[in-house]
């Protein structure tokens, strides 16, 4: 009870500073002072006012690069997330319902594209697909439909030899009306559970990504080109690398802890 | 003779506070055999378990004490009573098919008490092994200690067991419903073993079971447990003479016999029960 | 017998399969390498000149024969941005990341089974809640991010390890092989060694955390259930104590379960050194694998892929083979 508060309290956080970002945001996240570079945050001494998380090696106000990054981070984890759960669970219920050679194709699909790890998958996939925030979520939905399909080919299975699917069925419903009348609210609270660890995980995606400097170009402001840039700052500007951190850390927890939490409350037999 | 197990009041309770035993009080002497009668669930499994220290997870004793040559197990810690226990007692288990780890060779199953726990050498563990699987009847003893458990038929593994029972010279030996998961005739067969090994050896036996003919060929003492409670005890001479516990009479109505199996088997009657529960329910009124 | 031949045909197949995959989507990919090789104002005939060099100016299917036939003979083909031989380029940095990957499941596996031992031998339920509680935290951090975390606590905040490189570049072994670590073991060059092994550990650590989250959480559940499998109550009675019993009786029997997870664990880590290196500038096939994408070098892409899949397909074929060692019951047949 406690994490799906906490976790959920900071995604709130994070969703407000995204959708205001341009009001609450002290600074032009792009602006760029060289007679300010490298302040260091408020509390230490030598912070320029005004700048409450110091700024990195080309004059930026991290704060507001920060505020301007949660706008890209969660950009990505709604359409990638959602790509891939849009993907992900129509063959996953077009699976597990119809089964046969429908759900023997799926399944083996889904075997392969398992066997090869993620990562890499990524990184392949953008080199082939050309940098961009376009192609980062084309390329999680293309890697991560699968998690959404195991589970939900497996739920729909479950939920399809229940007694209602097959009354529904007797009653005349068609095929397709029944899975999408009964099956699919059935299957729903798993499919946000699943939804919101994908948020996670497409957010770091995206962080590891602009990381290596294969997603938008490295002036704009994500996380994972802040840290790539705090990375070579480390020993003079930690704060370049630890503030950007910190939010990643924090987003990657509450999405996936706000997943558990769901998990937990809405169906104790998936566990 | 000298008395090997001695139980004094011993209670056990499940973390619930359900009572499995309600003040059991036995003793088992040198070269002895005891059996422990009841039907399942009169907690007769549960003596055998106290002594060994293996009560399942949740489940303790809460009163009462064993002694087991002389020394107060249950004052002992963890360690030291686990122990004293895997010198001095051994137990044959209910199933062979679990009994016996998948994973590690027969030989090593049976020697690795006489090696860790009793500090043989391993040369003379091995050759110790091997004499008890001829004691217990397999042909190729050199073969057995090298396979794995999945390698033997269900028999022999039961064998393998008892061996590794005896082989420790152990003072007392536990067993648990030995035969219950063989076919009938090598029920029989394991039974002489038994027998026969017990009275080589000098060991104390308590023989834990639901089959009161197997305790009358076997043993010559018994206590008769019913839900956790000794409603009799004593010689099976009297037990199984012309005046038992009319409990004791309804066990033995229901026991298969080998020679007769066509012959319906009698449920202990309602009466028998009522007036057991009666009588439990008296003893707990008395005990508080 | 046969099952082996089976089972190296499979492997050839999925090996040419994947060939053939990553050699036709890379050729999908947008963008000309030879552009990016030349300076500005380069004229056509120039870039023609180069395309033919590089075989580029053939059709695709021409394209992968000759590289087909390449790699039979061990060549394969001649990195764009580096200009070297991908084969020895590839080959001299699979050591040190095979090193890190190996350091890492060592650590996973130590770290997993001390939390999953802990978990199950101190009943309490404060216990259990605190490694079950650690344990969602490894599985919801991904590698990369404890990387991060390690850099700056233990790199900057306590320095404790160093974060950059594989090893001080002053001691500059002169090794014969590029798996320094071990060369370095063999040659009782312990300076050497623990200079590598600083500079191995954060990164190591990073990709063990959640893979020993994983061997803590399955190997905790399959020794919950064989901890009262009777012949682990039996070893009790024989008087050993629990923890003896945990390991003579009940660890083996546990370990099969976790180890086919594991193996599929481990490929996720492998993959996972790619960043870490690039994090942790560790001159690993990782580091090499993102400069070649960025660089948009072919022919050094398609090996390095090669290789990764070469290295998945070992480890599933290590892992079957640990099982059927350790699994008596698979081993005579």
């Amino acid at each position: 009870m406690v994490r799906l508060w906490l976790s959920g309290g900071w995604l709130a956080i994070l969703v407000l500073a995204a959708i205001f970002a341009p009001w609450i945001a002290p600074h032009d996240p792009l602006a760029q002072d060289l007679f300010l570079e490298r302040l260091p945050p408020v509390w230490i001494d030598g912070a320029e006012p005004g700048y409450y998380l110091g700024t990195d090696s080309l004059g930026r106000d991290v704060l507001s690069r920060m505020i301007y990054g949660a706008r890209i981070a969660l950009i990505v984890a709604v359409l990638a997330g959602g790509a891939a759960a849009l993907i992900g669970s129509t063959l996953g219920l077009l699976a597990g319902f119809y089964g046969g050679w429908t759900d023997r194709i799926v399944g083996r699909i889904i075997d392969i594209w398992m066997s090869f790890p993620p990562v890499l998958f990524a990184i392949l996939l953008v080199a082939v697909l050309g940098t961009g925030l376009h192609s980062v979520i084309l390329a999680i939905a293309i890697i991560d439909w699968t998690r959404f399909a195991r589970v939900i080919r497996a739920e729909t299975m479950a939920q399809s030899r229940m007694d209602y699917v097959a009354s529904a069925v007797v009653i005349g419903r068609s095929r397709l009306g029944t899975l999408a009348a009964e099956v699919l609210p059935n299957v729903l609270p798993t499919l946000l559970v699943l939804f919101s660890l994908e948020m996670g995980i497409a957010v770091i995606v995206e962080a590891i990504l602009s990381f290596v400097n294969l997603s938008i170009s490295s002036d704009d402001p994500t996380w994972g080109g802040m840290i790539a840039e705090g990375r070579t700052q480390i020993h003079f500007a930690p704060w370049v690398l630890v503030v950007p951190m910190v939010a990643l850390f924090l987003t990657v927890l509450s999405f996936s802890q706000f997943g558990e939490g769901l998990k937990d409350r809405i169906d104790p037999v998936l566990r | 003779m000298s008395v090997v197990l001695e139980i004094d009041g011993l209670e056990v309770r499940t973390r619930g506070g359900q009572r499995l035993l309600r003040g059991v009080s036995l003793s088992v002497e040198t070269g002895e055999t005891h059996g422990l009668v009841g039907e399942s669930g009169a907690g007769k499994s549960m003596i055998g378990k106290a002594v060994a220290g293996i009560l399942p997870r949740g489940v303790t004793v809460t009163d009462g004490s064993i002694r087991l040559d002389g020394q107060d197990l249950l004052a002992l810690g963890r360690t030291k009573r686990r122990r004293l226990v895997g010198e001095r007692v051994a137990i044959i288990p209910q199933d062979p098919l679990t009994a016996l780890n998948p994973c590690r060779r027969i030989g090593g199953q049976i020697t690795d008490r006489l090696i860790h726990i009793l500090g043989w050498d391993a040369k003379r563990a091995r050759l110790r092994a091997a004499e008890l699987l001829e004691e217990v009847a397999i042909r190729d003893p050199a073969r057995v200690l090298n396979a794995y458990p999945h390698e033997i038929s269900g028999g022999m593994r039961q064998r393998v067991l008892i061996a590794a029972a005896f082989a420790a010279e152990p003072a007392l030996i536990i067993a648990d419903e030995p035969t219950t998961a063989l076919d009938v005739t090598v029920q029989k067969q394991v039974l002489r073993l038994i027998g026969d090994l017990q009275a080589r050896h000098g060991t104390a036996l308590l023989f834990v079971t639901h089959d009161m003919g197997v305790v009358a060929k076997l043993c010559p003492s018994l206590t008769v447990l019913y839900a956790g409670h000794v409603v009799d005890q004593g010689k099976a001479a009297r037990i199984f003479g012309p005046a038992p516990h009319p409990y004791a009479r309804a066990l033995i109505a229901a026991t298969p016999r080998y020679d007769r199996p066509e012959e319906s088997l009698l449920p202990v009657p309602q009466d028998v029960i009522d007036a057991l529960d009666r009588e439990v329910a008296q003893a707990d009124g008395a005990h508080g | 017998m046969q099952n082996a031949i089976l089972r190296l045909l499979t492997t050839l197949v999925t090996l040419f399969g994947v060939a053939v995959v990553v050699f036709v989507v890379i050729r999908l990919a947008p963008g000309d390498p030879i552009a990016m090789m030349l300076p500005p104002g380069a004229s056509e005939d120039d870039i023609a000149r180069l395309r033919a060099n590089y075989g580029l100016d053939r059709s695709v299917p021409a394209q992968f024969g000759i590289w087909l036939s390449g790699v039979v003979q061990g060549d394969f083909g001649t990195s764009i941005s580096l200009r070297q031989d991908v084969g020895s380029l590839v080959l001299g940095r699979l050591p040190a990341t095979l090193e890190l990957a190996g350091l890492a499941l060592i650590l996973a596996i130590l770290l997993g089974t001390t939390l999953a031992v802990i978990g199950t031998l101190r009943r309490q339920r404060m216990a259990e809640s605190a490694v079950d509680l650690w344990n969602g935290m490894m599985l919801s951090i991904p590698d990369f991010l404890w990387g991060l975390i390690f850099i700056v606590l233990l790199g900057v905040v306590v320095p404790l390890f160093p974060i950059s490189g594989r090893i001080d570049p002053s001691l500059n072994p002169d090794y014969a092989t590029n798996f320094l670590l071990l060369e370095s073991l063999v040659r009782l060059d312990f300076r050497v060694t623990a200079d590598l092994l600083s500079h191995m550990f954060l990164p190591a650590l990073a990709l063990a955390l959640p893979l020993s989250a994983v061997i803590a959480q399955v190997l905790k559940q399959s020794l919950k259930e064989v901890m009262h499998l009777d012949y682990v109550v039996l070893a009790r009675a024989k008087g050993f104590t629990e923890i003896t019993v945990l390991f003579r009786e009940a660890l083996r029997n546990a370990v099969l379960p976790t180890l086919t997870l594991v193996g599929v664990q481990f490929t996720f880590l492998i993959g996972g050194t790619v960043i870490v290196e690039k994090l942790f500038s560790y001159e690993g096939l990782g580091n090499l694998a993102i400069d070649a994408v960025i660089n948009r070098d072919l022919p050094l892409i398609q090996g390095i892929v090669l290789l990764f899949a070469v290295l998945f397909i070992a480890t599933n074929l290590i892992v079957d083979l640990t099982y059927a060692a350790l699994n008596p019951r698979l081993r005579h047949g």
